[in-house]
C-alpha cells in the first residue's frame, strides 16, 4: 500500500479548508510541498521576490479578512520574509508563512541554506510552529489559520523541515492540536456607563479611530455613536481606512502629517474616546501633552494596548463593535448633546486649508492636485495602496477614502516597497475592483520586479509614481531638522520608468499636464488595463506640510508657507 | 511588609510542541519590558512549563509584560503579585534549611 507524504495530506487538507491559491517562490527545501500541489487545484502565484509575495499576502488578508498562505524555501527565502512578517504584525494583518527547512538531522550544523527562521521571526509574528514530526504538519496549519484571525489578527509562521514534509504517514496518525484561543471579554457595563457619562458631560468630546475599527467591522457603530453625541471623528493613519472621509463628522487623520482640523480636534478635546488604536507617537506626537487636561477612554481588543503608551481614565478591553453597540444602546436613553459650534469651527479650518491649497501657485504637478485628479477618476469603491514616503503622507492628507476598507498602507512599520505587491495582492483578492498604487520612485524601485505578475496572471493594476528623484521624506527632515545638510537621498540617475513599463508589457505614460493624467487613468480604468504613470514632481518644493516634528505636541505644527490658522478653540458661539 | 517595586510573576505555559520555543517567546517579551529580572526559575519537568520570576519595576510595566505574556498562544496562565519581604525567611534547598 502506498502511503501519502505529509505534504500530500496537507495539500489535501488545504483544499478541504477552501484554500485555492498560494503565493510564493520555490526552492530546494520546499520542493516537496510544491510537488504536492501538482495534483491539486491550488493555484500558485509565483512572485519575483519573497518580500513581494508576503506584502501581497498582507494586502490580500486586509481585503478578504482571511489569511493568504505564502510558501518559500529555507535560508534566504525565509529571511526575505522577515520585513513582511514585521509589517503584517505591526498592522495586525492575518497571513500564514510556510518556510522550507533543512532536514532535522542537519539542524544546527550550518547546512546549506539553513537559517533559524523560527528564532528569527518569533518577536515579529503572532505565533510560530517548528514542525519536527510529519504528523504535526496538518495540525500546525489548521492552528496557524485559526490563530492568524483569532482576536487581533496577525502573521503565523510554520517551519517545515524537508524530512518532515516527505515522511509518509497515515491519515489516522494525525493528531489534533489545541489552540488556546484568546477569549475576548464581554464589555463591562459599569465601565461603559462611566465612559458614557464622561462623554455626555464633556465640553468637547472627540473620537479617535484606529485600525482596530476595520478589523472589528465597527464602522457603522463609530458613525452612529458620533452622530448621537455630535462628536467629531479623528483617525490614525490605519484608521483613515475605517471611516468614510466625506462624512461631515470625519476630520481625517491627525499627527505628524495629519489634517489641521484633526489636530485641532485633539488639541481642544477634553474627553477622547479612542477605539482600536495603540496611540502611535506618529498620531499624538507627545504622550505627556496628550494626557494633560484630557480624560481618555480607551477601547481595545488587546489588553496589552490599554495603558501601553497613554494611561486612560477608563480602559475597556473588548471588541470595538460590541462595546460601541452597548454604548449606543445606553446613549439613546440619555440626554443627547450637540457640539455643533465646535464642529463648525473645525470644518472652517478644513475649508480654509482647502482654499489655500486650491490657490497656492505650484509649477508643474502639485501632489495634492494629482491626488484630486486621481480621486475624481478612480471609482469610489476602488482599492488604493501606497508605498512609503512623501507620496504616502500626501495621500494621508489629501486622498479621500469613500468606502471603508479600500485604503491599504504600511502604517506601523513604514515599509518602502509595500505599494506594488500590496496592489497585486488586492487585485488577486478582488479582481473585479480597480486597484491603484500611489507610489514614490524610491518605493517603486524596491519591489518593482514583481511587476512581472501583471501580465503573467492578468492583474491590471494602475501605478502612479510620484517621481521626485529623491527619498523626499528624509530630504524634508534634512532640510528642516538637519540644517539642510542633504546627503544620501537624491537619485541622480533613475531608470527610465517608461522603459521599465515597456519591459513588463505595461503601458507607460509620462503626462505633461493634469488633463493627460486624467485621460490616461480614465482609459486604463475603463478598459481594465494596467498602467504606469510617471508624474514628475519638483523635489525642491515637495515638502509635505503641515508637519509636526517627531516628539512635539500637535500645536507645534509647521504649517505651509503663507498659511496660518489658530488651532486653539476660542469657545462656543463661533460663527454666530 | 511590601517592597517598593518588587514583584513575582508566575507564568504557566503549554509544552505541547517544542516547549523551548514557548520559553524563548516569553523571554522575547520580557527582554523588551522595562523591568529588571532579579531571579528566574524555569521548570520543564511537568506536563506544563512553569516560569517563576522575581522582578523589579513600576507596576504598570510589570502589568504590561504580563498582558503581553498573556497574549501568547502557549500561555495557560500568568499572574503577578507584589513581593512581601519575609523577615527571618527560611529557604528550603537540597533538603537543608538555610537561615537568612
Amino acid at each position: 500500500m502506498i502511503m501519502p507524504r505529509a505534504v500530500d495530506l496537507l495539500a489535501r487538507e488545504m483544499e478541504r479548508m477552501g484554500v485555492d491559491k498560494v503565493f510564493g517562490i520555490i526552492g530546494g527545501q520546499i520542493m516537496p510541498f510544491f510537488d504536492a500541489l501538482y495534483n491539486t487545484n491550488i493555484k500558485v502565484y509565483m512572485f519575483r521576490h519573497e518580500q513581494g509575495a508576503i506584502h501581497a499576502a498582507d494586502a490580500y488578508g486586509r481585503v478578504t479578512r482571511r489569511p493568504m498562505t505564502v510558501v518559500v524555501t529555507s535560508g534566504p527565502g525565509a529571511t526575505n520574509l522577515v520585513t513582511g512578517l514585521a509589517n503584517a504584525m505591526m498592522d495586525s494583518s492575518p497571513l500564514i508563512a510556510i518556510t522550507g527547512q533543512v532536514p532535522t538531522v542537519f539542524f544546527g550544523r550550518d547546512a546549506f541554506q539553513e537559517t533559524d527562521i523560527v528564532g528569527t521571526s518569533m518577536p515579529i509574528t503572532k505565533h510560530t510552529f517548528m514542525v519536527k514530526k510529519p504528523e504535526d504538519l496538518i495540525p500546525a496549519y489548521k492552528a496557524a489559520y485559526e490563530i492568524s484571525i483569532d482576536g487581533r489578527p496577525g502573521p503565523v509562521l510554520i517551519d517545515a523541515p524537508r524530512d518532515a514534509q516527505l515522511s509518509e504517514i497515515r491519515d489516522s496518525g494525525i493528531r489534533e492540536m489545541r489552540v488556546h484561543r484568546k477569549i475576548v471579554p464581554e464589555p463591562d457595563p459599569s465601565l461603559i456607563s462611566y465612559a458614557l457619562k464622561l462623554l455626555l458631560n464633556a465640553e468637547r468630546p472627540i473620537m479617535l479611530v484606529g485600525g482596530g475599527v476595520c478589523w472589528s467591522g465597527a464602522t457603522n457603530e463609530v458613525l452612529t455613536l458620533a452622530e448621537l453625541i455630535g462628536m467629531p471623528i479623528v483617525t490614525t493613519l490605519p484608521g483613515k481606512n475605517c471611516v468614510p472621509g466625506n462624512h461631515p463628522l470625519v476630520m481625517g487623520p491627525a499627527g505628524m502629517h495629519g489634517r489641521l482640523e484633526a489636530d485641532a480636534a485633539l488639541i481642544n478635546a477634553d474627553v477622547i474616546l479612542a477605539v482600536g488604536t495603540r496611540f502611535s507617537d506618529r498620531t499624538v506626537g507627545n504622550f505627556n501633552e496628550l494626557r494633560r487636561g484630557r480624560k481618555i477612554i480607551h477601547i481595545d481588543i488587546d489588553r496589552s494596548e490599554i495603558g501601553k503608551n497613554v494611561k486612560p481614565e477608563v480602559g475597556i478591553v473588548g471588541d470595538a463593535k460590541a462595546v460601541l453597540s452597548m454604548m449606543i444602546g445606553m446613549v439613546s436613553k440619555a440626554l443627547e448633546r450637540r457640539h455643533d459650534d465646535f464642529i463648525r469651527w473645525l470644518r472652517s479650518i478644513k475649508e480654509s486649508y482647502e482654499e489655500y491649497r486650491s490657490k497656492v501657485p505650484f509649477e508643474g504637478f502639485a501632489p495634492w492636485r494629482v491626488l484630486k485628479v486621481l480621486r475624481e477618476v478612480m471609482p469610489p469603491h476602488a482599492i488604493t495602496t501606497t508605498g512609503v514616503g512623501s507620496h504616502q503622507m500626501w495621500s494621508e492628507l489629501h486622498w479621500d477614502v469613500y468606502v471603508p476598507g479600500t485604503f491599504i498602507t504600511s502604517a506601523g512599520l513604514g515599509t518602502m516597497g509595500f505599494g506594488i505587491p500590496a496592489a497585486l495582492g488586492a487585485k488577486i483578492a478582488r479582481p473585479d475592483v480597480p486597484v491603484l498604487d500611489i507610489d514614490g520612485d524610491g518605493s517603486f524601485q524596491m519591489t518593482m520586479q514583481n511587476l512581472a505578475l501583471v501580465r503573467e496572471y492578468n492583474l491590471p493594476i494602475i501605478i502612479a509614481i510620484f517621481d521626485n528623484s529623491t527619498l523626499m521624506l528624509v530630504r524634508h527632515w534634512q532640510v528642516m531638522l538637519y540644517s539642510r545638510r542633504i546627503i544620501a537621498v537624491d537619485f541622480n540617475v533613475n531608470p527610465d520608468f517608461m522603459k521599465i513599463a515597456e519591459a513588463y508589457g505595461i503601458e507607460g505614460v509620462r503626462p505633461s499636464n493634469y488633463d493627460e493624467l486624467r485621460a490616461s487613468v480614465a482609459r486604463a480604468v475603463r478598459n481594465n488595463e494596467p498602467l504606469i504613470i510617471d508624474i514628475t514632481i519638483d523635489r525642491e518644493r515637495d515638502f509635505v506640510l503641515p508637519f509636526v516634528p517627531s516628539g512635539k505636541w500637535l500645536e507645534e505644527v509647521i504649517m505651509p508657507e503663507g498659511f496660518h490658522v489658530n488651532l486653539r478653540y476660542m469657545g462656543d458661539g463661533y460663527g454666530k | 511588609m511590601v517592597m517598593g517595586n518588587d514583584f513575582s510573576i508566575e507564568l504557566t505555559m503549554s509544552n505541547e510542541m517544542n516547549p523551548l520555543d514557548a520559553v524563548v517567546r516569553a523571554m522575547n517579551i520580557i527582554r523588551r519590558g522595562k523591568i529588571t529580572i532579579n531571579h528566574i526559575i524555569i521548570d520543564m519537568s511537568d506536563s506544563v512549563i512553569r516560569i517563576s520570576m522575581a522582578v523589579r519595576g513600576e507596576e504598570d510595566e510589570v502589568r504590561w509584560v504580563c498582558n503581553k505574556l498573556d497574549k501568547l498562544y502557549d500561555t495557560v496562565n500568568v499572574k503577578y503579585m507584589p513581593i512581601e519581604l519575609q523577615v527571618n525567611m527560611v529557604v528550603m534547598s537540597n533538603g537543608k534549611n538555610i537561615q537568612r
